[in-house]
């Protein structure tokens, strides 16, 4: 009888039923495959690694890699462990990247020798990491803290963890409307109900094919992972720089399922991706992640596959998925996104804590098992978003519910309709922006002494990424030198696309910059 | 203005943080654009200079530096002028 309580037992039961199906499709730098039983082998090598440097349940295992096969093997070796992943999307720069290994004392960090290089001057100093573990061998260069090299071949067998269901699995890091990027904590039951129910409505079988381009640090990015090994069916890896890569994957590795931020669904129906002149006889499903989809690019899209399932969905990395827009309902309802996923219930609550009636704006309350344990480290913020049910008590099993921050309304039956953030959060190309981390770069300098930054509406992009700024002196200001400096600290999605030189930043009541207010003026003027 | 100036008025205009650190005509653009800012350029190519791009032509060779893209687009208005010739 196969066991299906911790995240590695995906991996374990799908290698037992199917040892030489194909799991991972890595085509990053040529093409590699690897059949189940060898990554569940590479998972193995390296957790007995882990142990033997004196990994305990629960620490923390950070992966900084590219999307690759080994990035998938390291998650499950962790869990294998006993340890915790966490997965940290390497497009972020050294100072980030230290931000993360600190916030949650990670111990162990597997990466390479070129992702080392780029990060080592700000994450060498992080206190808690204790070891390396590098996928690739020596290059000539030493590299202290005892680093273990090839951890993927490494000999030896991992010993059972005693870990359950209910222990930490993953952290994944993002950022909220304040403050710097925190870890929301996933168990290992958190992310087997998210495959189980993403499997559910997506109906995934073993013969699927699912092209991955969205980073494992991301939820769905995560879930296309485990929903692809749950099934013993085969992820097939990409990076890409031009959608008709794609375009040329889906055709070329017969892909079933797809999955995009917004920006990636514009860059599909756009004329030099190929879609026009390509069959995808295979191609089933499209789902989107990171924001929802403007109506005429799902409209476009449509026509262009007319025989491709669309998911639209909706979730938050606190509480994973929430709700889903069924194939059939997308010619009606476009812009909606949809109902609440499987075992899963959705409330619209008022400011007055009532549920609203249809048409009325209100926060999107989840309830149901993908609810996530928090921010690591962080009790205060987590006690704002993960709150107790708001209408059955808890000594009447009221439980736990999550509060998306997000405005929505319903219709008359009951579909779902995002509005708008309620909060000062930026989402930009499928990435949540603290405004706050892009403000303190600005500021570093000192050459300011005010700065307040904004998410304005930007097409498929969401929203970019606006700084209005108070010089300190009368001083003419060098706005191409702060932006220099917020291009060499910060990733790309967060850095300003535009800057403005302000006198003063309007205030609330209580004396906060009022972010409203100036986004509310320059959104209107750009109407 | 020339190609070349025209494309990095457009980059410098859309991203500021570009500008700051300059871009000559040989920088490479990988790592400098990512897809969005690629298609954001192909969508200003097309109109400003007359032409139409293929799914063939958005290859990483093209659109590795101004020169290439200058290329590019040179090679396509060239071909177009030569097949419109009797």
């Amino acid at each position: 009888m196969s066991k299906l309580y911790l995240l590695h037992h995906l991996l374990e039961n799908a290698a037992a039923r199917a040892p030489s199906a194909a799991a991972v499709v890595d085509l990053i730098g040529g093409r590699r495959s690897f059949n189940y039983e060898t990554l569940e082998n590479m998972a193995r090598r390296c957790a007995a690694a882990l142990q033997e440097q004196g990994l305990e349940r629960g620490d923390r295992v950070a992966i900084y890699l590219p999307k690759c096969a080994e990035e998938a093997a390291g998650i499950f070796a962790a869990s294998i462990a006993g340890g915790v992943f966490v997965s940290v999307n390497a497009l972020l720069l050294g100072q980030q990247v230290a931000h993360i290994l600190a916030d949650c004392a990670v111990k162990y960090l597997i990466t390479s020798h070129r992702d080392w290089k780029r990060i080592r001057e700000q994450v060498d100093a992080v206190p808690s990491l204790q070891c390396l573990l590098l996928v690739d061998g020596e290059d000539g260069e030493a590299i202290e803290r005892g680093a273990i090299h090839r951890v993927f071949q490494h000999s030896g067998e991992p010993r059972a963890s005693g870990a359950i269901g209910e222990d930490l699995a993953g952290i994944l890091y993002t950022s909220g409307s304040t403050g710097k990027p925190r870890g929301v904590m996933l168990s290992h039951r958190n992310l087997l109900a998210g495959s189980r129910i993403v499997s559910t409505y997506l109906e995934i079988s073993s013969s699927e094919r699912i092209l991955s381009v969205v980073p494992f640090s991301f939820d769905y990015g995560l879930n296309q992972l485990l929903t692809s090994v749950e099934h013993g069916a085969t992820i097939v890896l990409l990076h890409f720089r031009f959608p008709s890569e794609i375009v040329r994957a889906m055709k070329e590795e017969s892909i079933t399922g797809f999955a995009g931020v917004p920006l990636i669904w514009a860059g599909l129906i756009h004329h030099t991706s190929g879609l026009r002149e390509t069959e995808l006889p295979s191609l089933r499903y499209i789902t989107n992640t990171g924001g929802s989809v403007p109506t005429t690019t799902v409209l476009t899209l449509r026509r262009l596959l007319p025989t491709t399932q669309i998911f639209l969905m909706y979730g938050l990395t606190e509480a994973f998925r929430s709700t889903y827009l069924p194939p059939s309902e997308v010619d009606r309802r476009p812009n909606s996104i949809g109902k609440a996923i499987p075992e899963t219930e959705i409330m619209v609550i008022g400011p007055d804590g009532r549920p609203c009636k249809p048409g009325e704006p209100g926060i999107l309350v989840h309830r149901g098992p993908t609810i996530s344990l928090g921010y690591w480290g962080k009790p205060e913020l987590t006690s704002e978003v993960i709150r107790p049910h708001p209408f059955i008590p808890a000594d009447q099993g009221g439980g736990i519910v999550c509060y998306s921050g997000d405005l929505v309304k319903t219709d008359e039956d009951g579909f779902i309709y995002y509005i708008a953030r309620a909060d000062g959060q930026i989402k930009s190309q499928g990435y949540r922006i603290s405004p706050a981390e892009v403000e303190e770069v600005l500021m570093e300098g000192g050459e300011l002494s005010a700065a307040a930054v904004i998410g304005l509406p930007a097409a498929e992009a969401g929203e970019h990424v606006h700084a209005i700024v108070v010089p300190i002196s009368s001083a003419v200001l060098n706005t191409e030198h702060i932006l220099r400096r917020c291009a060499s600290r910060l990733p790309a999605y967060m850095v300003p696309k535009s800057i403005e030189v302000v006198d003063s930043l309007p205030k609330t009541p209580n004396g906060k910059i009022d972010y409203k207010s100036l986004r509310a003026v320059r959104v209107s003027q750009a109407q | 203005m020339g190609i070349e100036d025209a494309i990095r008025q457009y980059i410098y205009e859309r991203y500021p943080a570009v500008k700051a650190k300059g871009l000559d005509n040989d920088d490479t653009l990988n790592g400098v654009l990512d897809s969005l800012a690629v298609l954001g350029l192909v969508g200003f190519i097309e109109p400003e200079f007359s032409i139409q791009l293929s799914p063939s032509h958005l290859t990483d060779e093209n659109f590795e530096t101004i020169t290439s893209i200058s290329r590019l687009v040179r090679n396509i208005k060239g071909g177009v002028q030569a097949a419109q010739a009797p």
